[in-house]
């Protein structure tokens, strides 16, 4: 035999092991997020372990409702089926056309790659609350792993060895959440405000609200340095309403021991804050608000059944290319959401500062439902309501049984969060 | 004679003559002065007054509006002008602090206390307004001053010390009880407000000394306290601290009944039964309760699951209490219990679901023959009551459902079916069972006339419904088809009741397998009842013939799924897989593949413990039947032997 004819037998060879091997090597699995998805929630959940096996995840924006495509076929496949998540096995060339597809530029579409799993930290009170908390309900469903940070961590600086941070519904202004009118004799109520005097003692703050205060502007520093923040219910506005109020004491004296100042809304200092300006703080101790920045005010929402069937609110659309952050925040097999309510339900649009970006609203109101924005070198995003999966979600109502919701676009909307700071950042197209 | 001009009217009259028109003159001109004079003091009076009003309404409009400073100026002007207006003076106080201006409410304050320097209230609102502008040296003086007002009143403590509570001050309020005890040489005074207080400031250690206080002051706040405490025994730490104490308080004053009854609880809050119950005992002799708490305390620990404590329990009442009212019903709640806690360790029956009861092994046996000496206890001592046909039903159903002993469940129905016709409630269920029994013998004759007797009740829909479907079942097994249909087809009209979906499964068994024709299924039927009587060798053999006389039959799967059941009852777990198995590889598009491979995971985790053959059996089902209604089941047990936490 000749050589040459050696090479082209090796040759031929080579190609016909490259089409049979190769397919089988980039054997793919698709995580569809449409509704196919049998558990859109441990989907995330999914992506997250795979991340942690070092597995390459690619989030496929706005493909069938923000699927997510994986390689290490076996393993994935396996903990596909045992957690319940739907999946499709894909070979190497219909993964390419896929991919060719979603790249397309007539498609508004992209590929994000994720690249490790963000460490994530939740803001959580060492004592019982008779409440619950959505991003935690949501988390422990997608298996997502976490750790509870406090006050202590947050002013010893240890955020920064977080990605991601979110603030359970807490109050930032050192008001135990308003609950005075209704709770005040409750004992979780009066244990609260005990731990938390003997703890603000503890750190040296003569008040409360000044230590929450400090933790405040430690987590804004957080963010300015990178981190992720991400806050529901009244997390939102009690955060901005703490900022705004750093030399203003809003106080009544059932939270700190003297009354508030006459002239704080005057003190109050906007340019403090993340995402509100211009808003006008609740005097009233009693009333089971903060500030006219929830609308409606939560002791006038209508909880009837009617409007409860009525209240929706809507994803807006972004640019895949353009705008991937928007868009990984926004990915939903929904655009229509049903509505919740919270301590704080809607955000009014005209107390949201010029740069921060709408998200989600309820369409023909003033009622914004979720909004992001960048501050310093990292980002906070600010969901409104309590949880996605119960209306009204009372004081000592049980948890949601996720169980029963595991195809929530409310709840997705969480989780999209819980990923988007694994995303590989790349150079934005201009 | 001399005129003079008259003093008062200047007219003239003659000198030395009283004028009594100038008298009359005189005094109503002295009354027109006077009133005069009235009228410009009153108007002036007046004036000032509604001056004084307008200026006080103007200050309450600002206070209003959140002008405190516009206020507090009006305000101090009127104090300055009646500096005794406690109206006054509080609005000033209530606005001075709203503005913080401490400095401003001090020097209030001060010049009250001039008026009254031994104004405990007020020098006890000063000391806080001290502490509010940051000068606790100026606090402590203060308060020190109320105090020494009047020291061995115990007012002045109670005074100065919710003045302070009501400031958030509460460990300086419990150091002024606590010196108020001292002084007054009182050491029960304020416990209320010192337990109360001390649960605030999350201090359990004093909190409870304060509550032990409290009951044995008052014994009859016994519940009170204990509603008050559990505030804080939810918590680990408050429990152990609150056992602690009670337990040293009960040793030191053992005769303390109230403190006895408090330690009892608190046992039992953190779920120590035993303890609780040793406490109970002592309560019992010195009550001379005759056993009733002894009782009480059984019920209460039998409901909650504590077996031993309860058993423990009733044995003491059924043994030491030979005259207690309910001795009865604790005979009844010992064997209860016993039998409560032997079917709580038998795991002998982990297959049940899927494949029936299996015998259990000898240790267990022996444990339900306590239960059964235990109910037959019961009836020796109270025979013909209606405890007694309740023990004797407790006895069958063990006898039927767990020792899998027919003639002995047989025996005890018909006892009791025959001795205890007063009790319907109980027979209706004793015929019920009898006739299941019955079944299970291979006695389909006797089983009918059972079911049948149960039309001469009244009521009991359940019974009557589960009767009805055993004679349907009685029918299928007899080869009676058609007849066995038309009974199930009534019963599945009604869709609500618990019987429907083992009649519809029946049904469409029947119906899917008659097709092809009856004989096949006479055999399979046939078998079927072989196992339903637990003669497993002689069902294999049946079954078996089956396979072997009608190799194309659609009830194949069917035949290996129960060779397979039979096999897992017998313990003999490989021969079993190996069936489901040839289920699997002959019939892939039977119904029942699903149910199979959840069987060999089964199998292999409880049968074998071969964990890893286990979740490679459980993934199969979640691969190739991913919409079978056990994947949830499955996905569970998966995650249950990996390990992971979720």
């Amino acid at each position: 035999m000749k050589i040459s004819d050696v090479r082209f037998r090796i040759a031929e060879i080579v190609i016909v092991c490259f089409f049979v091997v190769f397919p089988a090597l980039s054997q793919k699995i698709l995580i569809p997020m449409d509704l196919t998805q049998t558990d859109h929630l441990k989907a995330y959940g999914i992506a997250y372990w795979a991340l942690t096996k070092n597995i390459d995840v690619d989030w496929l924006l706005n493909y069938r409702g923000g699927s997510f495509m994986l390689g290490g076929f076996d393993l994935i496949a396996a903990e596909c089926r045992i957690r319940g998540v739907a999946f499709q096995e894909v070979d190497g060339s219909t993964a390419a056309q896929i991919y060719a597809d979603v790249q397309a530029e007539d498609n508004n579409m992209d590929v994000v790659r994720l690249e490790k799993p963000p460490k994530i930290a939740v803001y959580v009170p060492p004592n019982f609350l008779p409440w619950d908390d959505a991003v935690t309900l949501a988390m422990d469903y997608a298996e997502i792993p976490y750790e509870k940070v406090w006050d202590d961590e947050v002013l010893q600086d240890k955020l920064l060895q977080y990605d991601w941070i979110h603030l359970h519904h807490e109050d930032f202004t050192g008001q135990y959440g308003k609950f005075y009118a209704n709770f005040s004799s409750a004992p979780w109520y009066v244990e609260q405000q005990v731990m938390y005097e003997k703890k603000a003692k503890e750190l040296g703050f003569k008040k409360v609200s000044e230590m929450k205060g400090a933790v405040a502007r430690k987590i804004k520093e957080y963010v300015a340095s990178g981190g992720f923040l991400f806050a529901m219910c009244s997390a939102t506005d009690s955060y901005d309403i703490a900022l705004a109020a750093e030399n203003a004491d809003i106080c009544e004296s059932m939270y700190d021991g003297d009354p508030a100042d006459p002239n704080a809304q005057k003190k109050l200092d906007f340019s403090k804050c993340l995402a509100f300006e211009n808003f006008t703080i609740e005097r009233n101790p009693l009333r089971y608000e903060y500030s006219d920045i929830d609308t409606p005010p939560s002791d006038m929402i209508d909880v009837s059944l009617e409007y409860q069937r009525s209240d929706y609110f809507t994803l807006f659309e972004f640019s895949a290319k353009y705008d991937p952050v928007p868009t990984m925040l926004t990915q939903d097999h929904a655009n229509i959401i049903k509505g919740f309510v919270g301590q704080t339900t809607n955000f009014k649009k005209n107390l949201i500062k010029k740069n921060v970006i709408i998200l989600a609203e309820k369409e023909g109101t003033d009622q914004v439902r979720y909004l992001h924005g960048n501050y310093g070198r990292g980002t906070f995003t600010f969901y409104s309501g309590h949880d996605p999966e119960d209306y009204q979600h009372a004081v000592h109502d049980p948890p949601t049984d996720l169980k029963l919701h595991k195809n929530s676009p409310g709840y997705r909307l969480i989780l999209n969060n819980i990923l988007f700071p694994a995303a590989k950042k790349k150079q934005q197209k201009t | 004679l001399k005129y003079a001009t008259c003093f008062f009217c200047g007219a003239a009259q003659l000198s030395g003559f009283f004028c009594y028109i100038n008298i009359m003159h005189t005094l109503r001109s002295r009354f027109i002065l006077l009133l005069t004079l009235s009228l410009i003091v009153i108007v002036s009076g007046k004036a000032q007054r509604s001056d004084n009003d307008i200026k006080f309404r103007l200050a309450q409009s600002y206070e209003r509006s959140g002008d405190y400073e516009s206020a507090v100026k009006i305000y101090a002007e009127l104090y300055t002008k009646d500096s005794t207006n406690v109206v006054i003076f509080d609005a000033l106080r209530r606005d001075y602090l709203q503005l913080k201006r401490y400095d401003d409410v001090i020097a209030l304050f001060q010049r009250a206390l001039a008026r009254n320097p031994n104004d405990v209230s007020v020098l006890a609102q000063l000391g806080t307004f001290y502490t509010q502008k940051n000068d606790d040296v100026h606090a402590t003086e203060i308060w020190e001053r109320a105090l020494a007002t009047a020291p061995a009143n115990e007012q002045t403590y109670r005074i100065v010390a919710s003045t302070m509570a009501e400031s958030r001050l509460f460990d300086k309020a419990i150091a002024v009880y606590q010196r108020a005890r001292k002084a007054c040489q009182n050491p029960n005074l304020f416990t209320s407000e010192m337990a109360l207080l001390s649960t605030i400031v999350l201090n359990y250690t004093v909190a409870t000394q304060e509550y032990l206080n409290m009951v044995r002051q008052t014994p009859s706040m016994l519940s009170s306290v204990q509603s008050r405490m559990a505030s804080y025994t939810n918590r680990p730490e408050g429990l152990t601290t609150a056992i602690t104490m009670t337990e040293a308080a009960a040793k030191t004053e053992p005769n303390n009944l109230t403190l006895l009854q408090l330690q009892a609880w608190l046992y039992m809050e953190g779920k120590q039964y035993d303890r609780s119950y040793d406490v109970y005992k002592i309560i019992d002799a010195k009550t001379n309760a005759g056993g009733r708490e002894l009782y009480n305390f059984a019920e209460h620990a039998l409901k909650e699951k504590f077996y031993s404590a309860a058993a423990k329990a009733f044995e003491d009442v059924v043994g030491l209490y030979p005259k207690f009212d309910m001795r009865s019903q604790a005979c009844f709640g010992l064997a209860r219990t016993l039998e409560d806690s032997v079917v709580a360790l038998d795991t002998t029956n982990l297959f049940s679901e899927y494949i029936g009861n299996t015998p259990p092994p000898q240790a267990i046996t022996k444990m339900y023959d306590k239960i059964v000496a235990a109910y037959m206890n019961v009836i020796k001592q109270y025979p013909s009551v209606l405890i007694a046909a309740q023990s004797l039903l407790r006895i069958a159903i063990l006898q039927q459902e767990r020792l899998l002993d027919f003639d002995a469940a047989k025996s005890t129905l018909e006892t009791l079916n025959k001795e205890y016709v007063a009790h319907p409630g109980v027979t209706m269920e004793g015929t019920l069972r009898l006739g299941d029994v019955l079944l299970a013998k291979g006695e389909l004759s006797k089983a009918e006339e059972q079911y049948m007797l149960l039309n001469r009740y009244a009521g009991g829909g359940d019974q009557k419904e589960r009767a009805a479907f055993r004679l349907a079942e009685i029918d299928y097994f007899k080869g009676n088809f058609k007849e066995a249909q038309k009974k199930l087809r009534s019963l599945t009209l009604n869709v609500i009741t618990d019987i429907a979906n083992d009649a519809m499964k029946l049904q469409v068994f029947i119906n899917d397998n008659t097709s092809s024709g009856e004989t096949e299924l006479k055999k399979f039927a046939e078998a079927d009842f072989l196992k339903r009587q637990m003669k497993y060798q002689d069902a294999i053999r049946t079954f078996e013939s089956v396979i072997s006389s009608y190799p194309k039959s659609s009830l194949i799967d069917e035949v290996l799924m129960s060779i397979g059941d039979i096999r897992l009852r017998m313990k003999q777990y490989d021969v079993g897989i190996a069936s489901y198995e040839k289920l699997i590889k002959d019939f892939p598009e039977s119904l029942a593949i699903d149910i199979a491979l959840v069987k060999i995971g089964r199998a292999y985790d409880l049968g074998l413990h071969n964990i890893p053959k286990a979740i490679e059996s459980y993934q199969r089902l979640l691969e190739k039947y991913p919409n079978s209604i056990y994947v949830n089941q499955v996905r569970q047990r998966i995650r249950e032997l990996r390990g992971d936490t979720i």
